[in-house]
């Protein structure tokens, strides 16, 4: 109420005085004045014990038990027991503190309810949830073979390379030893035109016979026996009655039609009437240079553009020689192919010069 | 990692990956897929792949694939808007582990994952912050948030019944 020393109490406001006196509200002197006041007024005495008997006691006979539960320096107590539940869940503590929470548990049946609802929160595997087919994820390594190459073994490569190579080039020249047996025995005939059409022309020794002047007679009229023989004739030809026309069947043992051949007719070497005076037929087997146009024209057999007319009567075809060749080359060819594909090493170079003795060693 | 190794890795762990993927994306084919692409990265980085830690790489592999297939596709359900009470009487009150589906498709992605990787694969905070790449706190505040839900899911359902 008022703090002031001077109270001034009478009959109008002594219950708030009162008050203020039990409420332990007035200083000493003000409760002196209390008191004198309720000794002058008897008849206000017995109100001013009842007010003070409203007072309450403090019961010291209720206490608080477990009290440790209150305390904040203990592992698992009134703050934090929530958590601890959580870690103890999820398997987060340490054995001892698993046994404090467990007697923590044990004591307060709040803490323990919560702990059942807790693990009820605790999620099982579903095993029958399984990833079928689990071949698709399974794997196998591709294992390389690695061989070492140690010096014996680098020793007796060489020595198979090089007795490989020598018995190669042995072989080689023993096959060009053997071309010139390699011919067809020319057919026999009446005529000498039949026999000029018919004989093979890759046999050389036909045309170096000593009759040459036969030729020279015969050729006119070659186109005409052609014709007469195939009943094929050219259509449209700048050398007619020519040989460039001559179509000879395969049983003159000829290299088969070929159709890329490049038609150079300016290139023949032919006369004011269409007479070839004297011929030397050479046919190359180089096909990759052969362009493919006016191939409607020119079924020949041969290049007509490698034709040319020389003094020398004799008719040379070497072709049939490297035909016998190509067994060996393509071998050679063949090997040398897989040996690419395989280790992608390029074994020839830029001019197509085989490279016999390349190695390569892997470093890993 | 050798190649016995990888396969053994998929017989004891392709099951376990599968489940945690399927339970987090709810789409059998999506699982599939996403399990099959972490086992094809680590066959491919095998070699860098310590044997003893496997599973560990594999969880990993797979929670990534499966964050990009959440953010690539938007095939993941959006969490269901429903009314709690009208969902809470419609489903019979024994069945716990409904119940705990319910809560747990409830729970954000990454509570989820985190869930499930305790309680499936019983993994360390530690652990599972190497995993989904969050710190050992980040995981236990997280994961206790979402055990508190469901713990409080499971009240109120029991409330009502």
């Amino acid at each position: 109420m008022n703090k002031k020393e001077n109270m001034i109490i009478n009959r109008h406001n002594y219950e708030e005085c009162f008050i203020l006196y039990w409420d332990n509200e007035l200083s000493a002197s003000q409760k002196q004045v209390v008191e004198n006041f309720v000794k002058e007024n008897h008849d206000l005495e017995e109100e001013f014990t009842i007010l003070g008997q409203t007072r309450f006691a403090p019961d010291n006979n209720i206490q608080l038990e477990k009290k440790e539960f209150l305390l904040n320096n203990s592992f698992i107590n009134i703050t934090n027991y929530e958590e601890q539940l959580l870690n103890y869940i999820d398997d987060e503590v340490t054995a001892d503190q698993r046994k404090e929470i467990e007697r923590f548990t044990g004591q307060y049946s709040v803490v323990k309810q919560e702990l059942a609802l807790l693990q009820k929160t605790k999620l099982q595997p579903e095993t029958e949830v399984v990833f079928s087919d689990k071949s698709i994820l399974y794997r196998r390594e591709e294992k390389v073979r690695v061989i070492r190459m140690t010096w014996f073994r680098v020793a007796v490569a060489a020595a198979i390379i090089l007795i490989a190579g020598f018995a190669s080039i042995r072989l080689v020249k023993n096959n060009n030893k053997g071309g010139e047996v390699a011919t067809a025995t020319p057919k026999k005939s009446n005529s000498p035109i039949d026999s000029l059409i018919d004989s093979p022309i890759n046999e050389p020794r036909n045309l170096q016979h000593p009759d040459n002047a036969k030729l020279k007679q015969s050729i006119p009229s070659i186109q005409q026996v052609i014709e007469k023989k195939n009943q094929k004739p050219v259509t449209e030809n700048k050398i007619d009655n020519t040989i460039a026309s001559y179509k000879p069947e395969n049983k003159n043992n000829l290299p088969q039609e070929r159709k890329n051949v490049n038609q150079q007719p300016d290139n023949m070497n032919t006369t004011s009437d269409g007479i070839i005076a004297e011929a030397t037929v050479v046919i190359k087997k180089d096909d990759r240079t052969v362009e493919t146009n006016q191939t409607d024209v020119i079924n020949t057999g041969f290049d007509k553009s490698d034709v040319t007319l020389k003094d020398n009567p004799t008719l040379y075809i070497p072709e049939q020689e490297e035909r016998e060749k190509g067994g060996i080359k393509e071998f050679l060819r063949k090997t040398t192919r897989v040996f690419e594909r395989r280790t992608r090493i390029q074994t020839t170079t830029d001019d197509n010069k085989l490279l016999v003795g390349a190695f390569a060693v892997s470093l890993k | 990692m050798t190649e016995r190794e990888y396969n053994e890795c998929v017989t004891t762990y392709a099951d376990n990956v599968y489940r945690f993927i399927l339970k987090n994306l709810r789409n059998e084919e999506d699982a599939r897929d996403v399990v099959q692409t972490a086992f094809e990265k680590m066959w491919i980085h095998r070699d860098e792949v310590d044997a003893s830690k496997s599973k560990s790489y594999l969880f990993t592999v797979a929670y990534r694939q499966m964050i990009d297939h959440i953010r690539k596709v938007k095939r993941i359900q959006l969490k269901e808007e429903f009314n709690e009470n009208a969902k809470v009487q419609n489903k019979p009150a024994n069945n716990l582990k409904k119940i705990l589906d319910e809560a747990l498709a409830r729970l954000s992605e990454t509570q989820r994952t985190l869930v499930l990787l305790k309680d499936y694969e019983g993994y360390s905070y530690e652990e599972i912050g190497q995993i989904t790449n969050l710190s050992e706190s980040q995981v236990k505040v997280y994961l206790h948030r979402a055990r508190v839900q469901l713990k409080e899911y499971l009240v109120k359902v029991e409330n009502v019944i």
